[in-house]
């Protein structure tokens, strides 16, 4: 025997290098170019708000652990996370107070009850907006017009300012005043974060080639999207706007590619992603055509998260079995 | 229908490969296990004291899974030792030691040995200690012998085992792109082509194949096989040894046949195919042919100096080894095998046995303690899982303890390749909770029936 001393672990004995912390710096990185063209079209405001987000998302993290005597999670970065995506969806003129309530919120009940990272059954930035939406809906829906919008709002004033999705709702003959280019490159009205679907397109793929999510949700829930759309509009034309509309608009993008992928509220089977986003599609649409004031895609998927367990079932076939047909 | 679309497994980087063979000389005092494998120990057949040659049984196995030991050292057996395997487990071993003369036993050499009966030939290999590296590392003759009389025997996992071979897989490289001993061998394989013919032929005579395959990794070159391949029909296969686990059994048992093998309960081989590495081969054909026994190892050592492929005595201790290899810098992690699958074990002085493929170092500072931090469920590990398992869900029924629930999401068929544990963020330790589980449940098991 040497006295050297020798670590045992079970294999494998190397790893990726692939953290936590790096997942999610890999989740801001893909946010950024939209919250970027958020700043752009609202101005400082935006940005306040979104710094605003933040600091309270880790502020209330930070004192929960600190209470519970906890080890510090503000170092994987999920607070700073939370914060962003929850400032993300709300709009420019909202009130400070409102979006501080909302984060707390995500974080004091959305999250720190279910433990660690991961156990949180519903996307703890929905929780917080959810919360703060249903309790002040007047707010909540503060519009602001974009500085390169070509179609203005049609009411005066924060409070009652309508989103192009909005003004289809109550009056659908609006929709052809909007151009499709314009909606899809972010010329509209809408959320901070969300009025670009072309730039979440291209951070939602880039978070897919980097391998942090994975493409079966977003494709489900943009093709129940589009196919509820498509068929709703086939049917009534004046109910239902066109599935360009109903995807370009609103945080339906953003729902797709940022919170159909998140890693605790939906499942991780191949099936099981596809079904949760496809059915979710179905639903953000069904409740926008019911009239759901603001959130349809948040609803929608909050809805689906609480079924996860569910799709979690729907396991592949594994190497070398028979598919069973129970 | 799998929707997976990326490709499943691991990408893991080729390190520069030796391409030559350093033989590491006897050693003076060689200490060999009497269990040289997953089997029960072996019967020692001599008395202490008693002077031994190179090849001498020393030991047997009447039947079942283990291996007959030889002396790998001539000289005198002097003591029965206490031999602690990384697994927990104590075994005895026997102590020789050596005269220096290094003289051989000298069995009676059969020049023709394809018209012995293949009763006969499986007597040899068995005899030679031939022993089937794999997920349970058993003696060959035990492997093929299954196969040579199919009874259905049920075994403790109430499945039956006994399955006809059709196809002989031989594999030149190792799974584990990190290793390089089975690559070295194959490149200076040069006048041994003949050996690995008549290993092939004895195997095929024995298990009653139908057809060979030659499964290589795409980087190598080697005319020699393929002519040999091209001369007896042999069908040759060409595979990437960096897409981990390609190479491992049942991915190469689909890849000759077209079929998915099932994993579960470690069964040898499903769907006909019996995947051995070359260096097995060619100890079946000096078995068989010259009588020898198995005494020597091909191993790779990688480690903070770079990599080696060495040849040595059963029984030379590991730092006898480490140290001819040159790795000086201070150990802080000795893994016995690749990195992906081997087993640390905490005591260098262990001695070289048969299931060693190599030896991976790790300096302190390269050392990755483990996290085990909880499951964030981002999915990663299903995604990669080469058996389309939910490694992540298991990992979860296995920490609490919610064992009927991992089995029904197909436990036992986890190969324990490591690909999940490699990629998971949170640091979780995959494999241990799949090989803890397996072992819950078969426990359970054998205390019910």
């Amino acid at each position: 025997m040497t006295n050297q001393r020798l670590v045992v672990s079970i294999s494998p004995h190397i790893k990726n290098g692939r953290t936590v912390r790096r997942m999610i710096v890999t989740t801001i990185v893909a946010l950024t170019p939209a919250a970027l063209w958020g700043f752009y079209q609202f101005g400082l405001d935006a940005l306040a708000l979104v710094a605003v987000g933040i600091t309270a998302a880790c502020a209330t993290e930070a004192l929960i652990t600190r209470m519970a005597k906890k080890r510090s999670s503000l170092g994987d970065g999920h607070a700073v996370l939370t914060g962003l995506v929850l400032a993300m969806l709300v709009p420019a003129g909202v009130p400070f107070w409102l979006v501080i309530v909302g984060a707390v919120m995500a974080i004091l009940v959305g999250k720190m009850p279910f433990g660690p990272l991961g156990g949180a059954p519903i996307y703890p930035a929905l929780v917080g907006l959810l919360i703060v939406a249903t309790s002040w809906p007047t707010e909540i829906r503060s519009y602001v017009q974009p500085t390169t919008a070509p179609v203005e709002l049609k009411a005066q004033g924060a409070a009652d300012a309508e989103t192009p999705r909005d003004a289809v709702f109550i009056d659908p003959s609006d929709e052809a005043e909007y151009k499709t280019a314009d909606l899809f490159v972010g010329n509209q009205v809408g959320p901070i974060g969300a009025i670009s679907p072309l730039l979440l397109l291209l951070g939602g793929l880039f978070l897919i080639l980097r391998r942090v999510a994975r493409w079966q949700a977003p494709l489900g829930f943009l093709l129940g999207m589009g196919l509820a759309a498509g068929i709703g509009h086939a049917l009534d034309p004046s109910g239902c706007a066109s599935a360009s509309f109903h995807l370009f608009t609103g945080s339906a993008m953003f729902g797709a590619f940022f919170l159909c992928t998140d890693w605790s509220s939906t499942p991780v089977t191949p099936w099981g992603m596809f079904l949760f986003g496809l059915i979710g599609g179905g639903l953000a649409v069904l409740l926008r055509i019911a009239g759901l004031p603001y959130g349809a895609v948040p609803w929608a998927i909050v809805i689906m998260s609480l079924a996860t367990p569910i799709f979690d079932r729907i396991i592949p076939t594994p190497f070398g079995k028979v598919a069973s047909h129970a | 229908m799998d929707i997976s679309f990326f490709r499943r497994g691991i990408k893991l980087s080729r390190r520069a490969r030796p391409g030559k063979i350093e033989q590491i000389p006897p050693p003076g005092r060689a200490v060999l296990s009497l269990q040289q494998g997953s089997g029960p120990p072996a019967e020692p057949s001599i008395e202490i004291g008693e002077t031994v040659k190179v090849g001498q049984t020393l030991a047997q196995c009447a039947s079942g899974s283990g291996a007959d030991l030889h002396a790998s050292i001539s000289g005198e057996v002097t003591a029965f030792e206490d031999l602690h395997f990384p697994n927990g487990t104590t075994v005895k071993a026997l102590v020789i030691e050596g005269d220096g003369k290094d003289t051989w036993a000298e069995p009676e050499r059969d020049d023709k040995p394809l018209t012995a009966s293949p009763g006969e030939l499986l007597e040899r290999i068995r005899r030679g200690g031939v022993i089937r590296e794999g997920s349970e590392t058993k003696s060959l003759a035990e492997v093929i012998g299954e196969a040579m009389s199919p009874r259905g025997y049920l075994s403790s996992t109430g499945s039956a085992v006994a399955k006809p071979v059709r196809h002989i897989a031989v594999r030149f490289a190792d799974q584990d792109p990190h290793l390089d001993a089975l690559a070295a061998m194959t490149e200076t394989i040069g006048d041994k082509t003949a050996d690995l013919d008549l290993g092939v032929k004895v195997l095929a005579s024995i298990t009653g194949a139908e057809q060979i395959h030659f499964v290589l990794d795409n980087k190598q070159k080697t005319p020699g096989l393929d002519k040999l391949a091209d001369d007896n029909d042999y069908a040759v296969l060409r595979l990437d040894a960096t897409n981990y686990p390609d190479l491992s059994s049942p991915m190469v048992a689909r890849a000759v046949s077209g079929k998915e093998p099932d994993t579960a309960f470690k069964r040898v081989h499903e769907n006909g195919i019996l995947v051995l590495d070359v260096d097995t081969v060619l100890e079946t054909a000096l078995a068989a042919r010259d009588r020898r026994p198995v005494v020597n190892k091909l191993i790779t050592v990688n480690g903070p100096a770079g990599a080696g492929v060495f040849e040595a005595r059963l029984g030379t201790p590991l730092a006898d080894i480490v140290s001819a290899a040159g790795q000086k810098k201070e150990i802080g992690k000795v893994v016995l095998g690749g990195p992906m699958k081997g087993i640390a074990h905490h005591n260098l002085e262990f001695p070289l046995t048969k299931e060693i493929s190599g030896i991976t170092l790790f300096s302190r500072d390269q050392i990755d303690l483990a996290v085990n931090d909880p499951c964030v469920g981002c999915g990663l590990c299903s995604m990669v899982c080469p058996i389309r398992l939910t490694p992540g869900m298991l990992s979860r029924y296995c920490e609490f303890s919610s064992w009927d629930l991992a089995e029904e999401a197909h436990l036992f068929s986890c190969i324990e390749c490591g690909c999940c544990a490699y990629v998971c963020p949170a640091g979780r330790s995959m494999v241990q909770f799949m090989v803890q589980g397996k072992s819950e449940l078969l426990s359970t098991r054998r205390s019910e029936s």
